[in-house]
């Protein structure tokens, strides 16, 4: 497996639905108010303990103010020198902390004040009249950020309505705005660094998190995304052992795990694919009509063969009956199988199918009844078997045919053992001389019955001139019996030998006329001398020089040895008529006939049968081995041809070349050796047989 | 945790965020102008009472005493004042630094030397006591005069006293002549029997009134001072367009009758934008000050050398 690993910085989320809240924008948010609310909490805390810190000052200030001012106005006053107590006031109330700064009289009248414009004003207060009688300081808050200080200023006489020497009062207003400012600005910076203090506790958490759990959290949606989509190729990179590591190996486990999975998934998928694919190409291009249908009979595929076959479209056909495929006879049939229990079509058979132009023909059909995902439906495969039938008829014929050929040529080799014997027989039959012989001893035995009769046999034999010559004409006729009977001898001997050469090639015939096709251990040499045996006559009666190169010890071979003869004898056949082809053309050629058999590539015993005959014209050599062809009137067409078959069917090598007509023919043909059964040997010894003329 | 599944977390975040953010606006504190009986001060209240300082606050601190009012800018308690060249180069060392931000108008013969009826000529000043506000432009102008007559400081017998006191030292014979200004300059003649023998009429271009903002919160509140600039001239705009109610409105501060008021407001000549921009880049106001520099390190008023270059700024009205 190819492994990637997840990079730390690509964090594109590439599939599923966009992260609206993050976990750092959570954990941003959640800072964020916990600051707001400790920054709330902090400030009322802080404002609370600021407040009474900065009353308390006021207060100081204020006292400090008022002492200050009652200590520089007295003289002043005292000395009736208002214009500086006007401008003192002035200088004093300019501070911005200070609102209002007046001087009061016993009567109430503003002496000096920061307004000018007040000067010489009365001021009603009652407050007023209480600090002249009581002669005390007062400070209050009396709202609206103000704080008020009143303070009794001595003066150098005695007041009757007061009581006291209490001449004036000093009203000092403080702006507490400039507090509420501070105040303010104060709460401000607390605010803002507790935000900073609490933005850059927010930022390093969040970075802090971001690191440790955000990124490998935002790898593994990377990583869950890919395998979301199938992308097994990639594990997820971790190099703690927390949690997250943790995690980070269960999940690359899996990962590996479902690449397995899909691995062999995918494996199988393919495997499927390509059955299904097979089968789709064997169901498309095979020969054999394929037809399901369901259990009720109707039609669910049909391939292209079936197609041809029946003449139906795929698309037409589909859902309709499968009966309609066969002819009204055989519909019922067909409904019984499918109906029945007896499925009498398990096997392959023989029956008609009817062509969409309603043709009745020949099919071999088989039907299976299959299951699949608790389905049942049949299968039909269909042959249509019209062309094998002609052909098998044909191929009958050219068999039987070939089968007369062969026939007759073992008849005329039989024909030519016998004539020998018929002209013997003939010769046998033409001679007279014992019938002479026979006359002439009935002669001699009337001669003799008379003279017993007579009683004169001694004078015969004696005295008679005939009856003296009968001795020397007995021994005449002694000597030429012998001679006859020497010479019927030698005819019946001469008749012997060819009847037993007619009773081998019977044998012979008989021996190679079985048919049983079977596999045999044999040596190419038996079986050729044997062909040659039964052709002999043929090639003697030609004058054909036949020779033969064998070579040694060569191989077994393990094929059907009778077919081999029979192929042999073909060719040679063949290799004779070529040859009374060409003598007929050329009376003087010497013909031969050359078998060459050895090894060649150390697994093939070959045999090589040259001719001078005929030849075979370069234009015929490419359909020489083509089934019925054949330049020779009487012949079959079928011999080449089946002896290609037969060579080809055995693995072996089959071939016939010619320079052209007049030039002569070479067949090579080749079967396996078994080379199990022998060991393999050089081409050596010769012989070389001579036929000689007749 | 109820309270807060049923709040969104986004709310109660923005809820606290503008709770925060309410808190964190302190109110301002005023513009603090410090004004003197003076007419040009009395535009301030005209400004104020025609609402043409808008958002800026404005707080108006008046002073009885000239030194007083320049005082408190130094000292940091006002934040614009009225002043002179010569106060705005003789307190730029005393402490808060103040620069001319504007120069606001000029009174020919607002200011002046009264003799006693004995003195014909400057001549006759020599060796006589003459009181005046020392420190101030008074001062300087009696220098000058005292230059018109071929006399120094050295000459003549300096008696420090406010303007007021000068006056009133003038009526009661205590000096022999006083430098002081209106009203006290025609009060101190017709009181103290005496005549003008000199005014500003004879010293064209020094007695320039000015306005000094504090450095250090012009810097931070240049808009606000910008929109007081505006406020003087619209409210000299409105002045003119409404001499009645204007004058109305500015006689009762001066506690003067508004037909002399308005005569006396009439013999200011007030300086336009335009002509400040032109006079903050000529080598005029440099001259004017660094004289009045020079004489107020001669008279050991300041020992040091100021720089008049830092004395004011075209930072306020440039952009206007």
């Amino acid at each position: 497996m190819s492994t990637a690993f997840i990079p730390m910085k690509s964090l594109k989320i590439f599939k599923g639905k966009q992260i609206k809240k993050t976990i750092a924008f959570t954990l941003l948010v959640r800072m964020a108010l916990a600051t707001a609310v400790i920054t709330l909490i902090s400030m009322g805390l802080i404002t609370r303990y600021a407040e009474s810190v900065l009353t308390d000052s006021i207060k100081t200030k204020a006292s400090f103010i008022s002492y200050s001012l009652e200590k520089a106005i007295s003289p002043l006053i005292e000395k009736g020198n208002i214009d500086s107590v006007q401008r003192l006031i002035e200088n004093a109330a300019s501070f911005p902390f200070i609102k209002k700064l007046q001087l009061i009289d016993t009567h109430f009248s503003i002496v000096a004040s920061n307004n000018l414009f007040e000067v010489n004003e009365l001021l009603q207060n009652e407050a007023l009249q209480d600090i002249f009688q009581s002669n005390t300081n007062r400070s209050e808050n009396i709202g609206d950020h103000q704080f008020l200080v009143s303070t009794p200023i001595k003066g150098d006489r005695y007041i009757v309505e007061n009581n006291n020497d209490i001449n004036w009062i000093l009203l000092i207003t403080l702006d507490l705005n400039y507090e509420d400012q501070f105040f303010v600005t104060f709460k401000n910076v607390i605010t803002l660094q507790s935000v900073i203090l609490f933005s850059v506790l927010t930022i390093l958490s969040l970075i802090i998190v971001y690191r440790a759990v955000i990124i490998p959290f935002r790898k593994f949606i990377i990583a869950a995304d890919k395998v979301s989509v199938g992308d097994y190729h990639f594990q997820v990179e971790h190099r703690t052992e927390n949690e997250l590591g943790r995690f980070a190996q269960a999940f690359n486990i899996m990962v590996e795990e479902l690449n397995k999975r899909e691995k062999t998934i995918n494996a199988a998928f393919s495997d499927l694919r390509d059955r299904s694919a097979r089968i789709t190409a064997i169901l498309k291009t095979t020969a054999d009509g394929i037809v399901t249908a369901n259990t009720a009979g109707q039609i669910e595929s049909f391939n292209p063969a079936a197609e041809t076959i029946f003449g139906y479209r795929e698309a037409a056909i589909i859902n309709h009956d499968i009966k309609i495929l066969f002819p009204p006879a055989l519909q019922a049939d067909f409904n019984a199988y499918l109906t029945n229990e007896n499925k009498i079509f398990k096997k392959s058979r023989e029956m008609s199918g009817q062509h969409k132009n309603g043709m009745v023909f020949p099919m071999e059909i088989s039907i299976n009844e299959t299951e699949l995902e608790n389905r049942q439906f049949y299968t039909l495969t269909v042959r249509d078997i019209t062309e094998r039938k002609q052909f098998e008829e044909k191929h009958q014929k050219a068999y039987k045919a070939g089968m007369a050929e062969n026939a007759v040529a073992v008849l005329h080799n039989i024909g030519n053992a016998i004539t020998p014997v018929k002209v013997n027989l003939n010769f046998l039959s033409q001679k007279d001389g014992l019938i002479v012989i026979a006359r002439y001893l009935e002669k001699f035995r009337q001669l003799l019955e008379e003279h017993q009769k007579d009683n004169d046999l001694e004078y015969f034999f004696n005295q008679d001139e005939k009856g003296k010559q009968m001795i020397p004409f007995l021994n005449q006729l002694s000597d030429q019996l012998k001679e006859q009977a020497a010479e019927d001898q030698k005819l019946i001997q001469n008749m012997e030998i060819h009847i037993n050469h007619i009773s081998e090639i019977i044998s012979l015939q008989q021996k190679y006329a079985d048919f049983k096709s079977e596999s045999d251990h044999f040596q190419l040499e038996n079986v050729l001398l044997d062909a040659i045996k039964m052709v002999r006559n043929s090639m003697e009666k030609r004058g054909i020089l036949l020779e033969i190169e064998l070579a040694e010890n060569l191989p077994p071979l393990k094929s059907d040895k009778n077919k081999l003869v029979q192929v042999l004898l073909n060719l040679l056949k063949n290799a004779i008529e070529s040859i009374d082809l060409d003598l007929q053309k050329n009376p003087g050629k010497k013909p031969v006939i050359r078998l060459t058999a050895s090894l060649t590539d150390n697994r093939y015993v070959q045999l090589i049968i040259d001719d001078n005959g005929n030849g075979i014209d370069s234009d015929h050599l490419k359909d020489v081995c083509n089934f019925g062809f054949t330049t020779k009137n009487r012949n079959s067409g079928f011999g080449l041809h089946d002896s290609a078959n037969f060579v080809l069917a055995n693995q072996g090598i089959f071939n016939i070349t010619s320079p052209g007509i007049g030039k002569g023919a070479r067949v090579i043909l080749a079967l396996p050796a078994d080379l199990e059964a022998n060991g393999t040997n050089d081409v050596s010894n010769k012989s070389q047989w001579m036929v000689n003329e007749t | 945790m109820i309270f807060f599944k049923k709040w969104k977390m986004k709310n109660i975040v923005i809820l606290l965020t503008l709770v925060l953010l309410s808190q964190c606006n302190p109110p301002k504190d005023p513009i603090r102008i410090g004004v003197n009986a003076w007419p040009p001060c009395e535009i301030w209240y005209v400004a104020q009472k025609m609402g043409y300082f808008g958002d800026t606050k404005v707080e108006l601190v008046r002073f009885s005493a000239w030194t007083d009012n320049m005082l408190s800018l130094y000292t940091g308690k006002t934040d614009i004042t009225h002043a002179t060249y010569f106060n705005a180069l003789y307190y730029s060392q005393k402490g808060e630094q103040g620069q001319i931000i504007l120069t606001s108008d000029t009174i020919l013969g607002g200011d002046g030397l009264v003799v006693k009826g004995a003195i014909k000529s400057g001549a006759d000043l020599k060796n006589k006591k003459i009181a005046v506000e020392v420190g101030t432009d008074e001062h300087f102008l009696l220098f000058k005069t005292l230059e018109l007559y071929g006399l120094s400081v050295a000459d003549v017998q300096i008696i420090p006293s406010t303007s007021m006191e000068a006056m009133n030292k003038f009526i009661k014979g205590e000096v022999d002549a006083c430098y002081t200004y209106e009203p006290f300059l025609s009060q101190a003649a017709t009181e103290g029997s005496g005549k003008v023998l000199s005014t500003t009429k004879d010293l064209p271009g020094y007695m320039i009134d000015v306005l000094v903002g504090r450095s250090s919160v012009m810097q931070k509140r240049k808009k606000e001072y910008q929109t007081i600039v505006k406020a003087w001239y619209k409210a000299q705009q409105y002045i003119r367009e409404h001499p009645a109610e204007a004058m109305a409105i500015m006689a009762p501060l001066e506690k003067m009758e508004i037909a002399d008021y308005k005569g006396f407001f009439n013999g200011f000549t007030f300086y336009s934008l335009v002509e400040n921009k032109e006079l903050m880049a000529s080598q005029k106001l440099k001259s004017i000050l660094s004289e009045i520099s020079d004489f107020i390190q001669k008279t050991n008023l300041n020992p040091n050398k100021i720089d008049v270059n830092s004395v004011y700024t075209n930072e306020i009205i440039k952009d206007l």
